[in-house]
This record gives structure tokens, C-alpha cells and sequence, in this order.
């Protein structure tokens, strides 16, 4: 069974569609990047799964279930923005956790903070911008989920940085559950991939597969793939 | 929605006992400068002879008895902005995007927020009366005749503790429980409207729904009044005052619901995180 299924996902902001009629199934065990230019709809869409949007219309199931407190349970959520409660400190954000999420592994929080150097006395307001998005992801990454929805993870981080993200979401995800990364860095993802999608404006699919496959059958990167399809003027 | 609870208690707590312990320090202070002229311990010095001193400690103690009356002013309109503050950040910022990610339902969200104004309304309203006693009893020098400020004290609540005082309390705590439901209202409605300066849209529709709503009762009110048949000014007593406060719970309540209603819808269907 698909873990997140997308069916005739349409969302309209005032007149204007972002996303039209989407339909998408992903299935657990893989690692997806949603790829696509600014502005295609991507953070939307990742947005209606989480719950933080409502569609205009269509449905979206995460494991079977339509959006509910029952499928947060079952998704950790990354968003491109630090969302961290500036006065918390570090160990207060690890309580919270596991307060909240019953698939929280405190264990795996305290090694992962503990391989950064970072002070769980340490109050969230005197870390760097840097520091609070590892520590967010840190969190998500914490936990047992079935869907991860990991938005920009590498924007605005340095290619260091960068390398340390991929590793841990590569390192510690739960191999039964589904990634999905969204990006327009494709260069910088996509070893991590197993499929992709190349999101078009409107939120409509404009090429999908095997990350692999397609590397093999077209002799080309998904880097350049993604040049080519996405050429300035052809949409 | 006791988790959620928890966190909104702690977080209002790690600010308002701050505000709090400047309240009462400023309260004692402000007591003994009021106070009767043997607590002052300068009295016998050869400075508090001097003209100049005087002077000087005659501005101190008007000061500090100013202070306090601004410390509590100060500690109630903190508390508020902490609890309005709590609201806006925890739903509406960035914050927003953990608050509604969590595996819980919107109304445990808003029953939470709801509850904790609730109680650090109610928590506010006691240590601000209870500082504004403690300034009171240093300044009359009544600490040492404790008894009778307890007497004195029963004899005041002794007079509230009937049918028409309770109903009074009755009224009071629906007016409170309708305007937090007011502000959260003003604020989830302006923070969906607005893509930016969300708290200054908010404050506008505060004020739209307060003037909207006092038109409203005006008319209502003087349609009331004129009409002899319903109001006979001379008739008026203790039966007519509880009648009163029966109307107006139940329009607060009304109102309460309807607020609590709107502001869930709003967060359920219309969540506009930038």
C-alpha cells in the first residue's frame, strides 16, 4: 500500500491554482525528491500533507488515513523555517518531543546532539541560525516515522553543512518509511535519491521515475535533466 | 490537551513570577514609604534634620508610592501581553508551523490557550490584589494588629458571599472567559486576513468587533430602558440588578460560544501560515 497518496489535489490561492488536479502515490521505503523551480508548488503541496493547508479539492491519505491528528502520529515534518520556541533550551525541545511523539527515540537525539557539540543546557536562543536548523532536524530525525517530509533541508546551509544534512537524514531514517525532499539543489541530493519527481508550475508532474533508470537510459544527471526540462522560457 | 497545557503554563510562569517579584518588592517598598513617620529609620539621623534631606526623602517616598501603582499597572498589562503574545507566536509565526503539526486536534489547541489565559487571568488578578493588600498593611502599620485586618477583611467578602454577590462573580468570570475568546479571535482572524503586520490587523479587528458590539448593546440597551414596560427606573432594586446580571451572562455566554465556534472554524479551515 502507497504510504501518502495525492488524488485530483487541487489548491487555489484567491483565483490562481498552484497546485491543479496532482495526483502522486508514494510508497514506503524509498527516498523521493521533489524537484522544481520556486514557486511550482512544492511547499504547498508538503504543506497540505503535514496539515498545515487544506485543499480546495482532492484527497490526500497517508497511510490510508485522510489528514488527521492520527496521520501527524506517523509524519515528522521539516519545514524550511526554524520553528523552535526561541526561550526553550535544547533539553526542553528534546522533552517536548518526546512528550508529543510516541515514535520520539530520546537515544537518538542525545548521540546525534552529542556528535555536534551541542549543549542540551544550551538555551535555543543563543544558538546560530545554523545550529537551530541542525537541531530541528535533529528532532524530526529522532523519530520513527513512516513519512518524512523534509522541505529545503539544504537551503541556505554551506556545502559542509550540506553534506552533514544529507548524511543524517540518509543515516537515520527509518528504512520501512518514505522521504520526501524537496529542493531546487538538485545537484546536492541527488545521490541521496531514489526517485524523483520534477514538479512544473501549477503542481502538475512533469517527469517522474527511478532515479537510476533514468540516469541510465538518458545518460544524463538528474542535474542536467532538470536543466534541460526546466529551461529559461520553456514554461 | 493537558500537555499542551503544560507548555503554555510553564512558558506564561518563566515571565510572570519576574513581573511578579518586581510587583511585590516594589509593594513593600512603596508600603514603607507611605507609611507612618517612625518607620522611617532616617528619623533620628542628623541627615533627616537637615531641610535638604527632608526634602529628598519627601520626593523618594512620593516616588516610590508612585512606582507601585505603576509596577502593578505594569505587572497586569505584562501579564496580558504574555498571554496574547503566547497566542499570536505559538499559532500564527513560525511557531505555528510545530503547533499545528503536532498529533493533536484544533480544539485541544485553542481549549488549551483558552485555559491558560484563563487561569493567569485569574492568577494576575489575586497577586495584584494580593501586592495591593501587602502595600496597604505595611503602609497603616496594621501588621501587628493582624486580627483585626482579618475581621475587618471577612466582614468586606462576608458582605459579597450571597445569592446576588455570587451572581455578580457569575457575570464577572463570563465577561473574562467572552474577552479572552474576543482577543483570540481578533487575533486568528487578523493573522488570516493579513499577510503582513498580522498583529496590527489584529488589533483592528479588536476594535471593529468592540465597536460594532457596543452599538449593538447601546441600542439594544436604550430600547430597554425607554420601554417603561420592561424598565421602570423606580421599581428598581436588587431583583431588577440580578435580572441584569442574568441577561448579561447569558448574552456573554452567548457570545462566548460563538466567538469559541468562529475562532475553531478559522483554525480548521482557514489556516494561513506565511
Amino acid at each position: 500500500m502507497a504510504i501518502l497518496e495525492c488524488k485530483s489535489l487541487t489548491k487555489v490561492y484567491s483565483v490562481k491554482p498552484v497546485i491543479n488536479g496532482l495526483n502522486l502515490s508514494l510508497q514506503a521505503g524509498k527516498i523521493y525528491g521533489l524537484l522544481g523551480p520556486n514557486g511550482c508548488g512544492k511547499t504547498t503541496l508538503i504543506k497540505m500533507i503535514a496539515g498545515l493547508l487544506k485543499p480546495s479539492s482532492g484527497q490526500i491519505l497517508v497511510d490510508g488515513k485522510p489528514i488527521s491528528p492520527e496521520t501527524k502520529k506517523i509524519v515528522a515534518y521539516l519545514p524550511e523555517r526554524t520553528y523552535l520556541t526561541a526561550g526553550m533550551r535544547v533539553k526542553d525541545l528534546i522533552a517536548f518531543f518526546e512528550d508529543f511523539y510516541d515514535d520520539f527515540d530520546e537515544n537518538i537525539a542525545h548521540e546525534m546532539l552529542a556528535n555536534l557539540k551541542i549543549d542540551e543546557n544550551s538555551s535555543l536562543s543563543i544558538l546560530s541560525k545554523g545550529n537551530k536548523e541542525k537541531v530541528q532536524l535533529i528532532m524530526v530525525m529522532s523519530r520513527r516515522a513512516k513519512l518524512y517530509l523534509l522541505d529545503e533541508p539544504i537551503a541556505g546551509v554551506d556545502p559542509a553543512g550540506r553534506d552533514y544534512i544529507l548524511q543524517t537524514i540518509i543515516g537515520n531514517y527509518n528504512p520501512e518509511a518514505c522521504v520526501l525532499i524537496t529542493t531546487h539543489l538538485i545537484h546536492d541530493v541527488e545521490s541521496a535519491l531514489d526517485e524523483f519527481i520534477f514538479m512544473d508550475f501549477g503542481g502538475k508532474v512533469l517527469r517522474c521515475g527511478n532515479a537510476d533508470e533514468v540516469r541510465l537510459a538518458t545518460g544524463k544527471s538528474l542535474d542536467e535533466l532538470f536543466r534541460e526540462d526546466y529551461k529559461w522560457g520553456s514554461f | 490537551m493537558g500537555k499542551l497545557l503544560k507548555y503554555d503554563f510553564k512558558y506564561v510562569l518563566k515571565y510572570w513570577w519576574v513581573a511578579l517579584a518586581v510587583l511585590f518588592v516594589s509593594a513593600v517598598i512603596g508600603g514603607i514609604s507611605e507609611g507612618k513617620e517612625e518607620l522611617y529609620w532616617l528619623q533620628d539621623a542628623d541627615l533627616y534634620s537637615s531641610l535638604e534631606a527632608n526634602e529628598i526623602l519627601s520626593e523618594l517616598r512620593s516616588l516610590s508610592v508612585v512606582f507601585f501603582y505603576l509596577a502593578l499597572i505594569g505587572f497586569i498589562s505584562f501579564s496580558v501581553i504574555i498571554i496574547i503574545m503566547r497566542y499570536y507566536k505559538n499559532l500564527y509565526t513560525d511557531e505555528g508551523y510545530l503547533t499545528f503539526t503536532l498529533p493533536v486536534k484544533e480544539n485541544d489547541i485553542l481549549l488549551s490557550k483558552f485555559f491558560n489565559a484563563l487561569i493567569w487571568a485569574v492568577f494576575t488578578g489575586i497577586a495584584a490584589f494580593l501586592c495591593f493588600m501587602v502595600e496597604r498593611l505595611i503602609y497603616n502599620g496594621i501588621i501587628s494588629d493582624i486580627d483585626g485586618f482579618w475581621d475587618s477583611f471577612s466582614l468586606f467578602f462576608g458582605e459579597f458571599l450571597n445569592v446576588h454577590g455570587l451572581l455578580a462573580a457569575l457575570t464577572v468570570f463570563s465577561q473574562l472567559c467572552f474577552n479572552i475568546i474576543l482577543v483570540y479571535v481578533a487575533i486568528t482572524v487578523g493573522s488570516i486576513i493579513a499577510t503582513k503586520h498580522k498583529l496590527w490587523a489584529s488589533v483592528g479587528v479588536y476594535f471593529a468587533t468592540n465597536i460594532v458590539l457596543t452599538i449593538v448593546f447601546t441600542i439594544l440597551f436604550n430600547v430597554v430602558t425607554f420601554n417603561e414596560a420592561i424598565w421602570s427606573p423606580e421599581s428598581f432594586g436588587l431583583e431588577s440588578l440580578d435580572t441584569l446580571l442574568i441577561v448579561c451572562f447569558v448574552i456573554d455566554a452567548v457570545l462566548f460560544v460563538g466567538g469559541y465556534i468562529l475562532n475553531l472554524r478559522f483554525m480548521k479551515k482557514r489556516l494561513n501560515l506565511a
